[in-house]
Protein backbone atom coordinates (compact mmCIF):
# COMPACT_ATOMS: atom_id res chain seq x y z
CA UNK A 1 0.00 0.00 0.00
CA UNK A 2 1.62 3.15 -1.18
CA UNK A 3 -0.62 5.90 -2.40
CA UNK A 4 -3.56 7.73 -0.85
CA UNK A 5 -6.11 6.01 -3.13
CA UNK A 6 -5.14 2.60 -1.82
CA UNK A 7 -5.12 3.81 1.75
CA UNK A 8 -8.60 5.33 1.40
CA UNK A 9 -9.96 2.11 -0.08
CA UNK A 10 -9.04 0.36 3.15
CA UNK A 11 -10.12 3.04 5.59
CA UNK A 12 -13.47 1.42 6.41
CA UNK A 13 -11.82 -1.90 7.24
CA UNK A 14 -9.25 0.04 9.27
CA UNK A 15 -11.97 1.80 11.28
CA UNK A 16 -13.81 -1.49 11.78
CA UNK A 17 -10.68 -3.23 13.08
CA UNK A 18 -10.85 -5.79 10.28
CA UNK A 19 -7.25 -5.48 9.14
CA UNK A 20 -4.22 -7.46 10.24
CA UNK A 21 -1.88 -5.62 12.58
CA UNK A 22 0.81 -5.02 9.96
CA UNK A 23 -1.62 -3.29 7.59
CA UNK A 24 -3.15 -1.37 10.44
CA UNK A 25 0.21 0.02 11.44
CA UNK A 26 0.96 0.95 7.86
CA UNK A 27 -2.26 2.93 7.61
CA UNK A 28 -1.73 4.59 10.98
CA UNK A 29 1.70 5.71 9.84
CA UNK A 30 0.26 7.09 6.61
CA UNK A 31 -2.51 8.93 8.44
CA UNK A 32 0.06 10.69 10.63
CA UNK A 33 1.71 12.08 7.54
CA UNK A 34 -1.29 12.75 5.27
CA UNK A 35 -3.86 15.41 6.27
CA UNK A 36 -6.13 14.64 3.29
CA UNK A 37 -6.49 10.97 4.23
CA UNK A 38 -6.90 11.95 7.89
CA UNK A 39 -9.76 14.24 6.84
CA UNK A 40 -11.31 11.35 4.89
CA UNK A 41 -11.05 9.16 7.98
CA UNK A 42 -12.75 11.87 10.06
CA UNK A 43 -15.61 12.09 7.57
CA UNK A 44 -16.09 8.34 7.59
CA UNK A 45 -16.12 8.30 11.39
CA UNK A 46 -18.69 11.09 11.35
CA UNK A 47 -20.93 9.06 9.06
CA UNK A 48 -20.58 6.08 11.38
CA UNK A 49 -21.40 8.25 14.38
CA UNK A 50 -24.42 9.62 12.59
CA UNK A 51 -25.66 6.11 11.95
CA UNK A 52 -25.36 5.41 15.67
CA UNK A 53 -28.06 7.99 16.18
CA UNK A 54 -30.66 6.06 14.27
CA UNK A 55 -33.05 4.98 16.95
CA UNK A 56 -33.68 1.33 17.77
CA UNK A 57 -37.10 -0.15 17.23
CA UNK A 58 -38.61 -1.95 20.19
CA UNK A 59 -40.64 -5.06 19.41
CA UNK A 60 -44.27 -4.81 20.45
CA UNK A 61 -45.35 -6.59 23.63
CA UNK A 62 -47.35 -8.97 21.51
CA UNK A 63 -44.41 -10.00 19.37
CA UNK A 64 -43.40 -13.08 21.38
CA UNK A 65 -46.96 -14.35 22.03
CA UNK A 66 -47.83 -13.79 18.36
CA UNK A 67 -44.72 -15.66 17.22
CA UNK A 68 -45.41 -18.55 19.58
CA UNK A 69 -49.03 -18.60 18.43
CA UNK A 70 -47.92 -18.74 14.79
CA UNK A 71 -45.59 -21.64 15.50
CA UNK A 72 -48.23 -23.45 17.57
CA UNK A 73 -50.73 -23.04 14.74
CA UNK A 74 -48.21 -24.49 12.31
CA UNK A 75 -47.51 -27.37 14.70
CA UNK A 76 -51.24 -28.09 15.02
CA UNK A 77 -51.59 -27.96 11.28
CA UNK A 78 -48.69 -30.39 10.85
CA UNK A 79 -50.22 -32.66 13.48
CA UNK A 80 -53.58 -32.68 11.73
CA UNK A 81 -51.83 -33.29 8.42
CA UNK A 82 -49.69 -36.12 9.76
CA UNK A 83 -52.10 -37.82 12.15
CA UNK A 84 -55.53 -37.21 10.67
CA UNK A 85 -55.45 -36.02 7.10
CA UNK A 86 -52.86 -38.42 5.71
CA UNK A 87 -54.30 -41.55 7.40
CA UNK A 88 -57.79 -40.45 6.33
CA UNK A 89 -56.59 -40.04 2.77
CA UNK A 90 -54.99 -43.48 2.87
CA UNK A 91 -58.25 -45.02 4.10
CA UNK A 92 -60.23 -43.13 1.48
CA UNK A 93 -57.86 -44.31 -1.22
CA UNK A 94 -58.29 -47.92 -0.06
CA UNK A 95 -62.09 -47.59 0.06
CA UNK A 96 -62.08 -46.06 -3.40
CA UNK A 97 -59.95 -48.92 -4.73
CA UNK A 98 -62.34 -51.49 -3.24
CA UNK A 99 -65.34 -49.68 -4.71
CA UNK A 100 -63.65 -49.55 -8.11
CA UNK A 101 -62.87 -53.26 -7.88
CA UNK A 102 -66.48 -54.07 -6.97
CA UNK A 103 -67.78 -51.93 -9.81
CA UNK A 104 -65.47 -53.68 -12.24
CA UNK A 105 -66.56 -57.10 -10.94
CA UNK A 106 -70.24 -56.23 -11.34
CA UNK A 107 -69.85 -54.35 -14.57
CA UNK A 108 -72.31 -56.51 -16.50
CA UNK A 109 -75.13 -55.98 -14.05
CA UNK A 110 -74.45 -52.26 -13.90
CA UNK A 111 -74.46 -51.95 -17.66
CA UNK A 112 -78.12 -53.16 -17.85
CA UNK A 113 -80.21 -50.22 -19.11
CA UNK A 114 -81.81 -48.43 -16.27
CA UNK A 115 -85.21 -48.30 -17.88
CA UNK A 116 -85.37 -52.10 -17.77
CA UNK A 117 -86.26 -51.85 -14.13
CA UNK A 118 -88.82 -49.13 -14.53
CA UNK A 119 -91.69 -51.58 -14.76
CA UNK A 120 -90.90 -52.89 -11.29
CA UNK A 121 -91.82 -49.49 -9.90
CA UNK A 122 -94.68 -48.94 -12.25
CA UNK A 123 -97.92 -48.84 -10.33
CA UNK A 124 -99.52 -46.27 -12.58
CA UNK A 125 -102.89 -47.04 -14.17
CA UNK A 126 -102.45 -48.45 -17.71
CA UNK A 127 -103.93 -45.43 -19.42
CA UNK A 128 -102.10 -42.80 -17.40
CA UNK A 129 -99.57 -40.40 -18.91
CA UNK A 130 -96.71 -41.92 -16.84
CA UNK A 131 -97.50 -45.38 -18.07
CA UNK A 132 -97.59 -44.18 -21.67
CA UNK A 133 -94.24 -42.39 -21.17
CA UNK A 134 -92.58 -45.52 -19.69
CA UNK A 135 -93.89 -47.60 -22.57
CA UNK A 136 -92.47 -45.07 -25.02
CA UNK A 137 -88.96 -45.01 -23.57
CA UNK A 138 -88.95 -48.81 -23.40
CA UNK A 139 -89.90 -48.97 -27.04
CA UNK A 140 -93.15 -50.80 -26.40
CA UNK A 141 -96.10 -50.33 -28.69
CA UNK A 142 -98.89 -48.35 -27.10
CA UNK B 1 -21.78 -21.32 18.80
CA UNK B 2 -22.03 -21.66 22.54
CA UNK B 3 -23.19 -24.86 24.08
CA UNK B 4 -26.38 -23.43 25.56
CA UNK B 5 -27.52 -22.17 22.17
CA UNK B 6 -26.64 -25.48 20.57
CA UNK B 7 -28.80 -27.27 23.14
CA UNK B 8 -31.64 -24.85 22.53
CA UNK B 9 -31.58 -25.52 18.79
CA UNK B 10 -31.56 -29.25 19.44
CA UNK B 11 -34.59 -28.80 21.71
CA UNK B 12 -36.37 -26.71 19.06
CA UNK B 13 -35.72 -29.49 16.56
CA UNK B 14 -37.61 -31.77 18.95
CA UNK B 15 -40.51 -29.30 18.97
CA UNK B 16 -39.84 -27.74 22.37
CA UNK B 17 -41.69 -24.42 22.48
CA UNK B 18 -40.05 -23.07 25.62
CA UNK B 19 -36.61 -23.44 24.02
CA UNK B 20 -38.01 -21.67 21.00
CA UNK B 21 -39.33 -18.88 23.21
CA UNK B 22 -35.86 -18.37 24.69
CA UNK B 23 -34.37 -18.00 21.22
CA UNK B 24 -37.08 -15.52 20.23
CA UNK B 25 -36.52 -13.49 23.39
CA UNK B 26 -32.81 -13.41 22.74
CA UNK B 27 -32.91 -12.32 19.09
CA UNK B 28 -36.21 -10.52 18.63
CA UNK B 29 -34.82 -7.03 19.07
CA UNK B 30 -31.74 -7.33 16.85
CA UNK B 31 -33.69 -9.17 14.18
CA UNK B 32 -36.58 -6.72 14.16
CA UNK B 33 -34.22 -3.74 13.91
CA UNK B 34 -32.35 -5.35 11.06
CA UNK B 35 -35.55 -6.07 9.14
CA UNK B 36 -36.91 -2.59 9.87
CA UNK B 37 -33.79 -0.95 8.52
CA UNK B 38 -33.58 -3.25 5.56
CA UNK B 39 -37.18 -2.93 4.40
CA UNK B 40 -37.95 0.48 5.86
CA UNK B 41 -41.36 -0.80 6.82
CA UNK B 42 -42.02 -1.03 10.55
CA UNK B 43 -45.45 -2.57 10.16
CA UNK B 44 -44.28 -5.38 7.89
CA UNK B 45 -41.07 -5.96 9.87
CA UNK B 46 -42.80 -7.78 12.74
CA UNK B 47 -44.60 -10.03 10.32
CA UNK B 48 -41.36 -10.89 8.51
CA UNK B 49 -39.55 -11.41 11.82
CA UNK B 50 -42.26 -13.85 12.91
CA UNK B 51 -41.93 -15.67 9.61
CA UNK B 52 -38.14 -15.88 10.14
CA UNK B 53 -38.65 -17.46 13.57
CA UNK B 54 -41.25 -19.83 12.14
CA UNK B 55 -38.73 -20.96 9.52
CA UNK B 56 -36.17 -21.48 12.25
CA UNK B 57 -38.65 -23.73 14.04
CA UNK B 58 -39.54 -25.61 10.86
CA UNK B 59 -35.95 -26.11 9.76
CA UNK B 60 -34.22 -26.57 13.11
CA UNK B 61 -33.66 -30.23 12.25
CA UNK B 62 -31.74 -29.28 9.13
CA UNK B 63 -29.56 -26.73 10.91
CA UNK B 64 -25.86 -27.66 10.86
CA UNK B 65 -23.54 -25.59 13.04
CA UNK B 66 -21.11 -24.75 10.23
CA UNK B 67 -21.62 -21.10 11.06
CA UNK B 68 -23.13 -19.48 14.13
CA UNK B 69 -26.86 -19.65 14.76
CA UNK B 70 -27.05 -15.86 14.50
CA UNK B 71 -25.50 -15.99 11.03
CA UNK B 72 -28.05 -18.60 9.96
CA UNK B 73 -30.91 -16.58 11.44
CA UNK B 74 -29.89 -13.36 9.70
CA UNK B 75 -29.33 -15.18 6.44
CA UNK B 76 -32.92 -16.41 6.55
CA UNK B 77 -34.04 -12.86 7.37
CA UNK B 78 -32.02 -11.37 4.50
CA UNK B 79 -33.49 -13.81 2.00
CA UNK B 80 -37.01 -13.20 3.23
CA UNK B 81 -36.62 -9.42 3.11
CA UNK B 82 -35.20 -9.65 -0.37
CA UNK B 83 -38.14 -11.78 -1.50
CA UNK B 84 -40.61 -9.41 0.09
CA UNK B 85 -39.06 -6.39 -1.59
CA UNK B 86 -38.79 -8.13 -4.94
CA UNK B 87 -42.37 -9.27 -4.80
CA UNK B 88 -43.34 -5.66 -4.14
CA UNK B 89 -45.48 -6.82 -1.29
CA UNK B 90 -44.59 -3.78 0.73
CA UNK B 91 -44.14 -0.15 0.04
CA UNK B 92 -40.66 1.04 0.86
CA UNK B 93 -41.76 3.57 3.40
CA UNK B 94 -38.96 4.74 5.61
CA UNK B 95 -40.89 7.43 7.40
CA UNK B 96 -40.15 6.48 10.99
CA UNK B 97 -37.26 4.12 10.80
CA UNK B 98 -34.55 6.67 10.37
CA UNK B 99 -35.69 9.18 12.92
CA UNK B 100 -32.78 10.16 15.11
CA UNK B 101 -33.06 9.14 18.71
CA UNK B 102 -33.16 11.56 21.63
CA UNK B 103 -29.45 11.22 22.38
CA UNK B 104 -28.71 11.89 18.75
CA UNK B 105 -30.72 15.08 18.80
CA UNK B 106 -28.94 16.27 21.95
CA UNK B 107 -25.49 15.44 20.59
CA UNK B 108 -26.20 17.18 17.33
CA UNK B 109 -27.77 20.13 19.07
CA UNK B 110 -24.69 20.54 21.24
CA UNK B 111 -22.52 20.41 18.15
CA UNK B 112 -24.50 22.96 16.25
CA UNK B 113 -25.76 25.54 18.72
CA UNK B 114 -28.10 26.88 16.09
CA UNK B 115 -31.56 28.36 16.71
CA UNK B 116 -32.78 26.30 13.78
CA UNK B 117 -31.26 23.09 15.07
CA UNK B 118 -34.56 21.29 15.41
CA UNK B 119 -35.27 21.93 11.77
CA UNK B 120 -31.73 21.00 10.83
CA UNK B 121 -31.98 17.75 12.74
CA UNK B 122 -35.13 16.88 10.92
CA UNK B 123 -33.42 17.74 7.65
CA UNK B 124 -30.49 15.57 8.64
CA UNK B 125 -32.76 12.70 9.54
CA UNK B 126 -34.50 13.04 6.22
CA UNK B 127 -31.17 13.24 4.35
CA UNK B 128 -29.90 10.15 6.15
CA UNK B 129 -33.08 8.30 5.31
CA UNK B 130 -32.84 9.31 1.68
CA UNK B 131 -29.14 8.48 1.43
CA UNK B 132 -29.67 5.10 3.01
CA UNK B 133 -32.53 4.32 0.71
CA UNK B 134 -30.46 5.19 -2.33
CA UNK B 135 -27.79 2.60 -1.52
CA UNK B 136 -27.69 -0.49 -3.73
CA UNK B 137 -29.26 -3.55 -2.11
CA UNK B 138 -26.02 -5.44 -1.39
CA UNK B 139 -24.26 -2.37 0.04
CA UNK B 140 -27.18 -1.68 2.36
CA UNK B 141 -27.30 -5.29 3.54
CA UNK B 142 -23.56 -5.44 4.21
CA UNK B 143 -23.59 -2.12 6.05
CA UNK B 144 -26.64 -3.03 8.15
CA UNK B 145 -25.27 -6.42 9.09
CA UNK B 146 -22.00 -4.90 10.16
CA UNK B 147 -23.19 -1.72 11.76
CA UNK B 148 -26.31 -2.76 13.60
CA UNK B 149 -26.11 -6.49 13.94
CA UNK B 150 -22.43 -6.64 14.83
CA UNK B 151 -21.34 -9.18 12.23
CA UNK B 152 -17.71 -9.38 11.20
CA UNK B 153 -16.70 -9.13 7.56
CA UNK B 154 -16.17 -12.91 7.60
CA UNK B 155 -19.72 -13.57 8.84
CA UNK B 156 -21.16 -11.25 6.23
CA UNK B 157 -19.15 -12.90 3.48
CA UNK B 158 -20.65 -16.26 4.52
CA UNK B 159 -24.14 -14.82 4.53
CA UNK B 160 -23.79 -13.06 1.21
CA UNK B 161 -21.77 -15.84 -0.43
CA UNK B 162 -18.93 -13.55 -1.41
CA UNK B 163 -15.32 -12.90 -0.41
CA UNK B 164 -14.21 -10.87 2.60
CA UNK B 165 -12.62 -8.28 0.32
CA UNK B 166 -15.95 -7.93 -1.53
CA UNK B 167 -17.66 -7.23 1.81
CA UNK B 168 -14.98 -4.69 2.67
CA UNK B 169 -15.54 -2.99 -0.65
CA UNK B 170 -19.34 -2.99 -0.25
CA UNK B 171 -19.18 -1.44 3.21
CA UNK B 172 -16.62 1.12 2.15
CA UNK B 173 -18.61 2.16 -0.92
CA UNK B 174 -21.77 2.39 1.14
CA UNK B 175 -20.08 4.71 3.63
CA UNK B 176 -18.55 6.80 0.91
CA UNK B 177 -21.91 7.14 -0.74
CA UNK B 178 -23.50 8.18 2.57
CA UNK B 179 -20.64 10.58 3.20
CA UNK B 180 -21.09 12.25 -0.19
CA UNK B 181 -24.79 12.70 0.35
CA UNK B 182 -24.49 13.81 3.94
CA UNK B 183 -21.47 16.11 3.64
CA UNK B 184 -23.57 19.30 3.84
CA UNK B 185 -24.95 18.05 7.14
CA UNK B 186 -21.68 16.95 8.73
Amino acid sequence: MKDCKEIRERLSAFIDNELPLSERMLIERHLHQCPACTQEEIYLRQVIALMDDIRDEIPSRLFIPATIHRVSAWKRCEYVKGHILMPALTVLRSVFSVVLWLLEANADRIRTPFNAYLRSFDDFPPESLSSVYISLIQGESI
Amino acid sequence: MDELEENLIAEIARGNLSAFREIVECYQSSLLNYICRYTGDRAAAEDIAQEVFLRVFKNAKEYRPLSSFKTWLFKIATNLCLNELRDNKMQRNTLDIFELNEAGFVALAEKRQSPLRELENRELSFALKKAFKSLPENQRVALLLHKYSGFSYLDISQMMNCSISAVESLIHRARQSLRKQLTPHL
